[in-house]
């Protein structure tokens, strides 16, 4: 199984969980398409699990295809 | 008119290729959709018909990529190309990853005058349905100037394209239990040269591009 993300550190806070990830995705400037990689942190719920909420969160922004 | 870019047969199957421009195209993306949801197309270059694919024992699309997956790009041992398989009935997708070969490198067997030039994974990508290890399974992709060498060595009479043959073997834990014909018709068919495409890789990669 392949993620297309990495995560890079985690830190427990209340009520949830500080993830730092990065990921590369494709984006298209004048009919070409470049990769360019994201690296940025976002607080995952106590509950959730933790690789779906970073897959779900980098599809809702378009990063993933 | 049309646009068809590949044809490739094995077991008396046809699998053809049709690119964006294809009317073929949208009525194959509708099948998918159909049992997979909206697509994201943005990287697609061509969707096949359905045919029966023996890794996954069930009718599969089969989509090649005109650029990488970004995923892709960031991964340590990171394909060359990348296709995606959408096996109908079992709702699975899996990933091809291809990765140039050669026959320094290649540790699969082939027709003694053959030349490896690529080999075939398939991957399950976090998010994507499918839960079966097919780590067992490679296809070797591979020219031979020697058509009746290749018949003698799967044992099977293959068919022929009029500008160019390609082979490819699939094989379950090293041992082929398939062989498909890739033929070409037409010299401006995309793919109808694919050492000039292993070449491109390979100078790349910094191999040696002696054949």
């Amino acid at each position: 199984m392949i993620k297309p993300f990495t995560i890079l550190n985690q830190l427990e806070e209340i009520g949830g969980t500080m993830v730092t990830f990065k990921l590369v995705y494709n984006t298209r400037t004048e009919n070409q398409i470049q990769s360019k990689t994201i690296k940025t942190a976002i607080k995952v719920p106590t509950g959730y699990d933790i690789d779906e909420y970073i897959f779900n969160y980098a599809k809702e922004h378009g990063w993933i295809l | 008119m049309d646009f068809m870019i590949e044809k490739m047969i094995c077991d008396g199957e046809t699998r053809i290729a049709y690119e964006k421009s294809d009317s073929e195209f949208s009525n194959l993306l509708a099948v998918i959709e159909n049992t997979f949801g909206e697509q994201q197309t943005n990287l697609w270059l061509s969707i096949s018909n359905p045919h029966y694919n023996p890794v996954f024992d069930d009718s599969t699309i089969a989509v090649k990529f005109h650029t990488k997956p970004a995923y892709a790009v960031s991964l340590e041992n990171e394909p060359q190309h990348v296709g995606r398989k959408f096996a109908l009935n079992k709702q699975w997708v899996y990933d091809k990853f291809y990765y140039i070969t050669s026959r320094e490198l290649c540790e699969l067997p082939y027709p003694n005058s053959a030349y490896p030039l690529a080999i075939g994974i398939y991957e399950n990508i976090y998010g994507q349905p499918g839960d079966s290890d097919l780590s067992a399974y490679k296809c070797l992709y591979f020219s031979c100037n020697d058509h009746n060498e290749v018949e003698n060595w799967c044992g099977e009479t293959l068919p022929q394209g009029e500008i160019s043959t390609y082979y490819a073997a699939t094989f379950l834990n090293n041992e082929c239990i398939r062989v498909k014909t890739y033929c070409y018709d037409d010299e401006n068919e995309l793919l109808s040269a694919w050492e000039v495409i292993w070449l491109q890789h390979a100078k790349k990669l910094g191999m040696s591009t002696e054949m």
